[in-house]
């Protein structure tokens, strides 16, 4: 990690936006479980669509403080548009991957929310807890 | 009328994939827009995209005032309330731009 991070004990996560599919809405969903309830003191989100449309705050943030993308798909609109704009990303996660088979039971909408979003959900917000805390444990933060 | 309109994902838009460029310019779009700063009304424009209808959830809000529709991981069923109006204010302006939709 670059030695002029912020010595502010903050990652920051920036996920996919995923409108179209299945893998945004968990990936927005784990992003809001870990600010909420897993690691509250730990993290902040970026917005990624205003990260990517030039919003020098975030963008600013990105550069400073290391950051953990969670894309939706293979995609990677986060980790690359991350890199891009804001620097090396600390970690880059992908629901598909992690997620594995799950997705095909899980829906695009929180009103058709199902025992395999929520399966999924977990499954991905703790993997992002741990990366926090790896992160963390390291001195990275 | 499309049968069915279809969604654009805001960050492979703004990524300038082409197809999703592509979809965008061949088609009259609805954006929604959580907060005043319209990410994907201006990145729809940028692209070079036709906004047909723009929609904003925060003035939703605002003609609400002292609703409790929730956070951002789980709605009240207030919250699901304004989710059904700002969903039939898109229908409209879908329906009113004609053609195919995106949003």
């Amino acid at each position: 990690m670059a030695a002029d991070m912020n010595k502010t004990v903050k990652v920051g996560i920036i996920s996919c936006s995923g409108e179209e599919m299945a893998e945004g809405t968990i990936s927005r969903s784990a992003v809001r479980r870990v600010l909420e309830v897993l690691r509250p003191h730990d993290a902040v989100t970026l917005c990624l669509p205003l990260f990517l449309a030039g919003n020098e705050g975030e963008r600013n943030f990105a550069r400073t403080h290391p950051t953990i993308t969670v894309d939706g798909c293979d995609k990677l609109c986060a980790r690359l548009g991350t890199e891009k704009h804001g620097g090396p990303v600390a970690r880059s996660l992908v629901v598909s991957e992690i997620v594995g088979d799950g997705i095909a039971g899980c829906s695009r909408s929180l009103r058709t929310h199902t025992a395999a979003d929520e399966q999924a959900i977990a499954l991905v917000a703790d993997r992002i807890a741990v990366e926090i805390d790896s992160l963390l444990e390291a001195g990275d933060a | 009328m499309a049968d069915r309109p279809d969604k654009v994902c805001l960050a492979l838009l703004v990524s300038g994939d082409e197809a999703a460029v592509a979809r965008v310019r061949s088609h009259q779009c609805v954006t929604i827009d959580g907060c005043g700063k319209a990410c994907a009304q201006k990145n729809v424009e940028i692209a070079g995209g036709n906004v047909a209808g723009a929609v904003q959830v925060a003035r939703t809000l605002t003609k609400h005032r002292g609703v409790q529709p929730g956070d951002g991981s789980e709605l009240t069923e207030e919250g699901w309330q304004m989710a059904r109006e700002i969903a039939e204010a898109v229908v409209d302006e879908a329906a009113a731009a004609g053609g195919e939709q995106v949003a």
